[in-house]
């Protein structure tokens, strides 16, 4: 995670929630969607992945984001917009988690997708290309500026 | 849903149960039946019904005593769901509630036969009771319900009670909270057995959780060997018998944050993740059966 990410989803936040983003409720929040699958990840672990400073092992993250993005794919009517600032999180960490060797885009490739799927109307199209930039090409989007 | 409950709108709570007594069932505010009825809000006031309204959803106004003894029931719906009072299925005929064990008079509030276990092997256990040896009245009556205390205990099949602080320990999975209040109980205590039950299952779903979490398998899109593509595959069956026996024990349903975070939908990220990693087996069988057995050999460096 950069601070650019960082910064989109905080803007995201903000402009689906129509509340502040405060990164502490947050973290709170993606530990509840994550349930028991995130028993093992405290809130000071979820706050260390969302601004890019987790140094633990990736096959923790690796395993309870999966079992997230699995949650946020399950197709639901009432699907709340924290949960698709959830999705975008979740996306990100798994994107890490690859780049760390801790799991591959073979398991997780249909989960982002199908996540994605269920979300895509209530992102901006340019978020949406800001997202998968971001996800399948994490090295050149560090140095980039944001385009949101 | 037009005009029908399903039995999946009752909740098994005591909690819900306690809140359906308190207050009574309404149609939300957003809902069809609300312009069929021009209902206003919860205030129970309808208007007159026009003849050959379509009924297109719910609606129903029932109000409930502490043993589920019919205190107000109106509407055309009112009698529609035979799944009533505590989610147990109610006959109309007879009136009785048929608990899986015993059928239930709610007007009588009490048990139609005996305790089971008092026929079987407590007999003399509650012959005691009612003689009442000891100057004072048994608490063992066989026919009661819920030790006679409803505000407080609940029962599932008209067996045993199990008192409503346990329950809510269970629903939230607070292992540390069932163990502390079971530590303070003896064996033949209402809700013991259930407790008992409840924790061993836990402990099985968090074993299986642990198992196949510490599996970390992998997909086979880097293997070259047909042998890393077994290992992979072996490591995913593993993994997919594990969530299966997660999937099978209802875990969503126990395990702690669980139920926060909605265990339905929980279970159904949990059979999506089953089917990803199903699909991901496919993959590494039909890998490891085209891979070659062992490396090729790099080719020779021809100066």
């Amino acid at each position: 995670m950069t601070k650019q990410d960082f910064i989109l989803i905080e803007k995201l936040w903000n402009r689906l929630t129509g509340t502040k983003f405060v990164p502490l409720d947050f973290a709170k929040l993606i530990r509840r969607h994550g349930g028991h699958d995130m028993s093992k990840l405290c809130e000071e672990d979820v706050l260390r992945l969302l601004e890019g400073e987790f140094s633990g092992n990736w096959h923790e993250p690796a395993f309870s984001f999966s079992e997230l993005l699995a949650y946020y794919s399950v197709p639901d009517e009432n699907r709340t917009k924290e949960e698709i600032v959830g999705w975008v999180f979740a996306s990100f960490v798994i994107a890490d988690a690859i780049k760390q060797g801790a799991t591959d885009w073979e398991m997780q490739f249909n989960l982002f997708v199908n996540g994605f799927l269920e979300v895509r109307n209530e992102l901006d199209i340019y978020e949406a290309i800001e997202i998968f930039e971001r996800v399948f090409h994490p090295d050149e989007v560090l140095d980039q500026p944001s385009s949101i | 849903m037009n005009g029908t409950l399903s039995a999946s709108s009752f909740s098994c709570s005591a909690r819900r149960q306690e809140r359906r007594l308190e207050s009574t069932v309404c149609a939300r505010p957003d809902h069809p039946s609300r312009r069929a009825f021009r209902k206003t809000g919860c205030s129970k006031k309808r208007t007159h019904l026009p003849e050959n309204t379509p009924l297109r959803a719910k609606s129903r106004t029932t109000t409930l005593g502490p043993f589920g003894e019919v205190i107000r029931a109106t509407g055309p719906l009112a009698k529609v769901n035979p799944f009533r009072f505590s989610t147990i299925y109610q006959d109309d005929e007879s009136d009785l509630l048929m608990y899986a064990h015993r059928p239930y008079s709610a007007s009588q509030g009490r048990f139609l036969s005996r305790e089971p276990l008092g026929e079987v092997g407590a007999n003399l256990l509650f012959n005691i009771g009612f003689m009442d040896v000891f100057g004072e009245e048994s608490r063992l009556n066989p026919y009661w319900i819920v030790d006679n205390d409803p505000v407080h205990h609940y029962d599932i099949l008209g067996l045993q009670s199990v008192p409503v602080s346990l329950t809510e320990a269970m629903a939230s999975g607070n292992v540390a909270q069932v163990e502390s209040i079971l530590a303070g109980m003896e064996e033949g205590d209402a809700g013991y057995a259930v407790a008992e039950a409840w924790l061993k299952k836990v402990a099985q779903c968090e074993a299986i959780w642990a198992a196949y979490k510490a599996l970390g398998c992998k997909g086979c899109k880097g293997c070259t060997t047909s042998g890393q593509a077994a290992a992979n595959a072996a490591c995913l069956t593993a993994e997919i018998a594990g969530r299966a026996a997660f999937l099978k024990l209802k875990c969503d349903y126990c395990l702690a944050g669980s139920i926060a975070a909605g265990s339905a939908k929980q279970e159904k990220g949990h059979q999506t993740e089953l089917a990803n990693k199903t699909a991901a087996l496919a993959r590494c069988v039909a890998a490891a059966a085209t891979l070659p057995s062992a490396t090729p050999p790099p080719p020779p460096i021809v100066p």
